[in-house]
């Protein structure tokens, strides 16, 4: 009963997705499609002369960003990446990476998603450098951050920096 | 054994006559040397042929210009870009390297190409612009949109050996069999039947030239003319055709008719690119066409097969109407032969040449940045290898990027040369460009005739960079926030003291005034030099080398009261990978010029991949750059926020030289660094400030490739509060000459200004107030 339930579940989320393809196929060449280039991401700094001081009212911040970019071309570079990595070929993956960095090079995500990449590849020292740079990137976004912090935390501990991996998994927590 | 042939041997010449024995030894001699003669050639024959690698250029590309939707990009730079691939614009683009332009909509057919992450195919591609970004990207063919696409990278260089050939090695499967066709009709009718030499065609031509009464007919085979091209001179004695006929044959003998007529297609000589000889049918293709072999017509095909027997005498380019006359003459001939059609012909022949005008693959135009790529080559490779393996090399260049950087520096002396009544050409100038968070070098001019090979500014030359050291000497002080902050009070009063070679020194402000006591911030803004050598001294001359090596200083470095004012002799790399680090936020990137190198078989070698080193607290970083903005806006840079709007966010230093012998400017936007440097070759004085020289060829580049606004990305660390300009403490709006300035965190001053008013003398708690 159960198998047959997921089957159901499985066979239905396969055709949305089917869908979804059809439905983007369809779309061109119909004018509506033309996607605006997306607004460069700006960060209210208060302007240095301004007749008021001004403390930008945020509530709550969100602790991740809404989406992983608004760029297809990132996104699909990402995609490129994800399924190298499946494939097992880390540099190729790297080199999507890097492709998509380009093109959004303060996109704290990539910068992070490249930090896995040499987590993995046992590059420690590029892996705490990247990490570090997504978080010059990360804003407020605390989710983000402490992620990175964690990817710090382990590329210390397998360098033997035993002091040091724990000084950034307090930070991940703190952040968390 | 020896005494039985003795034995045998005597009874033979007892019975055979004495005067025999001349006859058989001169036989027996001609046979020997005979034979020892086609040894000798069968050992060059297999040594040179078997062994035969054709040196193969390394070729190098620039980077592949990528097309996806949000991209900043004017229809402008993409016809740019296009030309310069050598695409053709036609009504209704089909064939790959064709495009037509409606305005600001695209149809490209593009011609695809291998990279080092795998291959891009040829895409019949819409593109469709607004506003500055490319706004819709498809595919006409697939009907869809797409989300990414790449173009085919120029190819703006070849790294040869001493003898200039270059060729594109074609596999004979990958030959387009109407090729091979035309070329034997014309050349060579039986080179599948015969052994290497035709003596039917050797008659035939002996003929046709004794009738003419001189040379008109080669009856050589495909065969004999790779022999003679591989192994021999051009002369025309009777012993070298007896080489070239000995060598044909033995060749016949050691290799198969396809792996000859393969090596023929790449060997064969097809013209001249300057002091580039262009070999095989491959590159010839591309030089004429900028098209791959399989990608062309058979006029196409008979042009160049016609062209074999004299390249310059029927160069399409010099000679249009000769070589027209000859591929006609080619077409008839396949007309004749049945290898075509008499309509074909007909077709073809009403066909015009359809060669470039101008061949794309210059040899080397930009002299300066190749060099660069050449010394980050020479470290992982041998010269050899890079002249003769088929290296394909990637680089970081962006075409659009360094026609706009020659254009600025080269227009600019030259207009400043005019306004300013100095000597023509008595200016220098040097530039790079940089992409900040991945330190690819985008573009490098390293004369101010760019095509010049010779003295590279940019990596040579050693010149003193005046205040363009001094963010150093501000970033080491910021990195003590409990001592420094933006709001620190420096004195501008006389200063003496003894400096690193044991003289009095007098530093002075360039405009000669001292203002008592200055802001830390306007200090640097306004580049004053009194407060900045004391504000060094205070924090260590040897702090501040300490903070240039980590941000990526190369050169030798003294630690005197001098150096806070520049007096250190700098490369423009070590400028540029100083505010490279700054511009990435303390994070510091080796400026890289290649991002792969890839074999002949298209298998990876190398690739360099991003690297980042966190030198310095990016928050620290942040104040500086944040003063570098305020220099652009109301500082010695400020024709800046002038010419782009103070919403550009430009950042940047200015600097200046004693006697105005040096003018730089070192300034990024929210993508790029850019670093100009003007001079004189022989360091007299020119009279030009950091503003006057530097920044307008900076400005003039960024103007031409577009300006990315730059937001510093800032942190939960930093905060902005007003300062009472005159005391640096703290201010309201009853201070009336204020300024807003970011701290660290519990760095700022505390105490109130004695202007702040009361009711408005705690921001913070009134805005809470407002909210609640």
């Amino acid at each position: 009963m159960t198998a047959y339930l997921r089957l159901t579940v499985l066979t239905a989320v396969l055709l949305l997705q089917a869908c979804a393809t059809n439905t983007v196929s369809q779309r061109y060449p119909s004018p509506e499609v033309k996607r605006a280039p997306p607004s460069p991401s700006v960060e209210r700094v208060p302007p240095r002369t301004a007749p008021m001081p001004s403390t930008p009212s945020t509530p709550a911040s969100p602790s991740e960003p809404a989406r992983v970019s608004d760029s297809p071309a990132v996104i699909a570079l990402l995609d490129r990446a994800e399924t190298q990595h499946q494939g097992h070929d880390v540099d190729a993956a790297a080199v999507s990476l890097e492709r998509a960095l380009r093109i959004e090079p303060r996109n704290p995500l990539l910068w992070q998603r490249m930090a896995n990449l040499r987590l993995e590849q046992g590059q420690w020292d590029q892996a705490v450098q990247m990490a570090a740079r997504s978080n010059s990137y990360a804003g407020r976004y605390s989710g983000l951050r402490a992620r990175n912090w964690q990817i710090i935390a382990t590329a210390r501990r397998a360098q033997g920096d035993v002091q040091g991996a724990a000084d950034a998994e307090l930070k991940a927590r703190q952040l968390e | 054994m020896a005494a039985r042939r003795r034995s045998k041997r005597k009874p033979t010449a007892a019975r055979r006559p004495r005067r025999s024995f001349p006859l058989v030894s001169i036989l027996v001699v001609i046979v020997i040397v005979v034979a020892a003669y086609l040894a000798y050639l069968d050992i060059i024959v297999r040594e040179q042929f078997e062994g035969k690698r054709w040196a193969l250029p390394a070729r190098v590309f620039a980077r592949p210009m990528e097309l996806y939707v949000g991209r900043p990009l004017t229809p402008a730079q993409l016809t740019q870009e296009l030309d310069r691939l050598g695409y053709h614009t036609v009504r209704n683009p089909r064939r790959p390297g064709e495009y037509s332009q409606s305005g600001a909509t695209f149809q490209i057919s593009t011609r695809g190409f291998t990279f080092w992450d795998g291959a891009e195919p040829p895409q019949q591609l819409d593109v469709e612009f607004s506003g500055g970004w490319i706004t819709a990207l498809g595919d006409r063919a697939q009907r869809k949109e797409i989300d990414l696409a790449r173009l085919d990278p120029l190819q703006i260089a070849s790294i040869y050996p001493s003898k200039q050939e270059d060729r594109q090695l074609v596999k004979l499967a990958e030959v387009p069999p109407l090729l091979t066709q035309t070329l034997m009709a014309v050349e060579d009718r039986s080179f599948y039947e015969h052994h290497g030499i035709s003596p039917r065609s050797l008659l035939r031509a002996t003929v046709a030239n004794v009738r003419a009464g001189g040379v008109v007919q080669g009856g050589s085979t495909l065969t004999q003319q790779l022999v003679k091209n591989f192994f021999l001179s051009n002369e025309r004695t009777l012993q070298r055709k007896l080489n070239e006929a000995g060598m044909a044959l033995l060749l016949e003998v050691h290799c198969g008719k396809d792996e000859i007529l393969e090596a023929y297609l790449n060997e064969v000589y097809l013209g001249q690119d300057g002091s580039r000889a262009v070999h095989g049918l491959g590159l010839a293709s591309h030089f004429y066409f900028e098209r791959p072999l399989d990608q062309l017509e058979p006029e196409q095909f008979a042009l160049l097969v016609g062209m074999i027997k004299g390249p310059s005498y029927y160069d399409p380019r010099r000679n249009p109407e000769r070589a027209k006359v000859r591929r006609d003459l080619v077409l008839d001939t396949l007309v004749e032969q049945g290898v075509i059609t008499a309509e074909q012909g007909d077709v073809a022949k009403a066909k015009p040449l359809g060669v470039l005008q101008r061949p794309s693959l210059a040899a080397n135009a930009h002299p300066a940045f190749l060099d660069m790529v050449r010394r980050q080559l020479r470290s992982d490779y041998r010269e050899e290898d890079l002249t003769s393996e088929g290296l394909r090399i990637f680089t970081t260049l962006d075409p659009l990027a360094q026609s706009a950087a020659e254009a600025a520096v080269s227009k600019r002396l030259a207009r400043i040369e005019k306004d300013r009544g100095l000597k023509a050409d008595s200016l220098q100038g040097a530039f790079i460009a940089t992409a900040i968070d991945s330190g690819e070098v985008l573009a490098l001019v390293g004369d101010r005739n760019p095509r010049m090979a010779g003295f590279n500014r940019v990596l040579d030359a050693v010149r003193p960079i005046g205040s363009l050291v001094k963010p150093a000497v501000y970033l080491t002080a910021l990195m003590q926030p409990e001592r420094y902050t933006t709001a620190t009070m420096l004195a501008d009063t006389p200063l003496h003291m003894r400096a690193g070679d044991g003289r009095d020194w007098s530093p002075e402000n360039y405009d000669r005034q001292f203002r008592g006591q200055v802001l830390l911030f306007d200090a640097l803004v306004h580049s004053y030099n009194v407060p900045t050598v004391r504000l060094g001294l205070d924090v260590g001359p040897e702090r501040v080398v300490e903070t240039l090596r980590k941000l990526g200083v190369q050169s030798e470095l003294n630690a005197y009261p001098a150096l806070m004012l520049g007096a250190a002799d700098l490369t423009l790399m070590d400028v540029t990978r100083m505010y490279q680090t700054l511009a990435a936020g303390g994070f510091r990137s080796p400026l890289r010029a290649i991002r792969a190198v890839l074999d002949v078989a298209d298998t990876p070698l190398q690739s360099y991949p991003l690297q980042v080193e966190q030198v310095f607290d990016a928050d620290e970083v942040f104040l500086v750059n944040e003063i570098l903005q305020a220099v652009a806006t109301e500082g010695t840079a400020k024709a800046l926020g002038a010419r782009f709007g103070a919403d550009a966010g430009i950042a940047g230093k200015t600097g200046t030289t004693n006697d105005k012998r040096d003018s730089w400017f070192a300034g990024f936007t929210g993508n790029q660094l850019g670093v100009a440097w003007v001079g004189r070759d022989d360091n007299k004085s020119m009279g030009l400030s950091g503003s006057s020289g530097a920044v307008p060829v900076w400005s003039d580049y960024m103007a031409e490739v577009g300006v990315q606004p730059l937001t510093l990305p800032s942190s939960e660390r930093i905060e902005w509060l007003w300062i009472d300009r005159s005391t640096g403490l703290r201010a309201d709006t009853g201070c009336a000459d204020r300024v807003q300035l970011p701290f660290i965190v519990g760095s700022a001053p505390q105490a109130w200004s004695s202007c702040a008013r009361g009711e408005l003398s705690k921001p913070i708690e009134w805005l809470k107030g407002l909210i609640r």
